[in-house]
């Protein structure tokens, strides 16, 4: 019997394919070729004429190649990282923006100030109840979409996490390098603008996404239930 | 694409959909159980199954994944996705359709 891995592989060998895809394609294709092979066999069909039914469903083996180059295209851009946690991220953090672009456009919030250990802290309630369903969007779509329970909290915290990192990048820069002295004497604002744009806002978020999070863990996904068969 | 090739590609379509409706399968599995339950009238070449296949998972109407095999080789089973699913209903309808008008029009009885 013909080494059909190492045929499928020299026919491949020019294949637009990542090193990994061509290897599925490899396996994929030899067993169906050992499996045709030996089904051939036994049904009664002579060696050399079963090899030789073979050999013709391989000339098209180029084919098939250029059909998974062209799905690997997709699947590198929209990869499961992308569709379970970069997209419905940016989603959240794109609709709580505009939620709080609107408060602040058409004052639909007075920020209401409280004090803080002698810090003024000013908090729009409208864009935290606003931020509730974000949260639960971003959960959602990250679930829907085949996400972990982590890749769900991560999405819907985004816009937080985000905030985060610009504190990281900012505080640091101003500190050391442009020696801000307003950062420098007043460390305690930046403590509280902690609290007022992340921590807040990310406890807002996460409590929209956990209802969405419970509903879902509850519930047997449908495509988890076909794979069970 | 030409009319005929239009109707093939369709019509495999939802046969290899309504099959993995059931259970899912490994490439070969799909090729003999369709040429087994149509009575061999229609039959996959290797050329034309994995391309659809592959279409049909970047469309996301049925996924793939690598099943260990301890007794012998691991496989790519497919199985069908929510969008499949849903994709389903409707191109059984169309097909219907299609049949009964065809059936009109020529008087020939698809059954």
């Amino acid at each position: 019997m013909p080494d059909w891995q190492e045929m499928v592989r020299e026919k491949l060998a020019g294949a637009a394919v990542s090193r990994r895809r061509r290897e599925e394609l490899i396996s994929e294709l030899s067993n169906h070729l050992d499996d045709l092979h030996a089904e051939l066999l036994g049904s009664g069909v002579e060696e050399p004429e079963a090899s030789a039914q073979c050999l013709e469903q391989i000339e098209d083996v180029q084919q098939i190649a250029a059909a998974a180059s062209r799905s690997q295209i997709w699947e590198d851009f929209m990869n499961q990282r992308s569709r379970t946690l970069l997209l419905p991220g940016l989603i959240t953090l794109t609709l709580a923006s505009v939620s709080l672009m609107v408060m602040q456009l058409f004052a639909f919030s007075t920020p209401r100030v409280h004090w803080v250990d002698g810090g003024a802290v000013a908090i729009g309630f409208v864009w935290l109840a606003s931020l509730l369903p974000c949260g639960a969007l971003g959960a959602y779509l990250s679930r829907r979409a085949g996400g972990s329970r982590w890749n769900s909290i991560i999405a819907s915290l985004f816009p937080s996490l985000i905030m985060l990192g610009v504190f990281c990048t900012v505080l640091p820069i101003g500190v050391l390098i442009e020696r801000n002295p307003f950062i420098l004497h007043h460390p305690r604002y930046f403590g509280l603008a902690l609290l007022v744009w992340i921590i807040v806002p990310g406890a807002a978020l996460l409590l929209g996404a956990l209802p969405v999070l419970w509903r879902m863990n509850n519930r047997v996904h449908p495509d988890s239930a076909a794979h069970s068969v | 694409m030409t009319i005929q090739s239009k109707i093939a590609r369709g019509s495999a379509e939802l046969a290899v959909l309504a099959l993995l409706e059931e259970r899912s399968l490994y490439g070969f599995e799909i090729a003999k159980q369709i040429e087994e339950r149509t009575g061999g009238s229609l039959r996959f070449t290797m050329a034309s199954l994995y391309p659809m296949l592959y279409e049909l998972e970047k469309r996301g109407s049925v996924k793939a994944q690598w099943e260990a095999n301890p007794a012998g080789r691991d496989r790519r089973y497919y199985s069908l996705t929510g969008k499949g699913r849903k994709e389903l209903q409707p191109l059984r309808r169309e097909w219907k359709a299609f049949f009964v008008a065809l059936d009109q029009l020529t008087g020939f009885n698809h059954a």
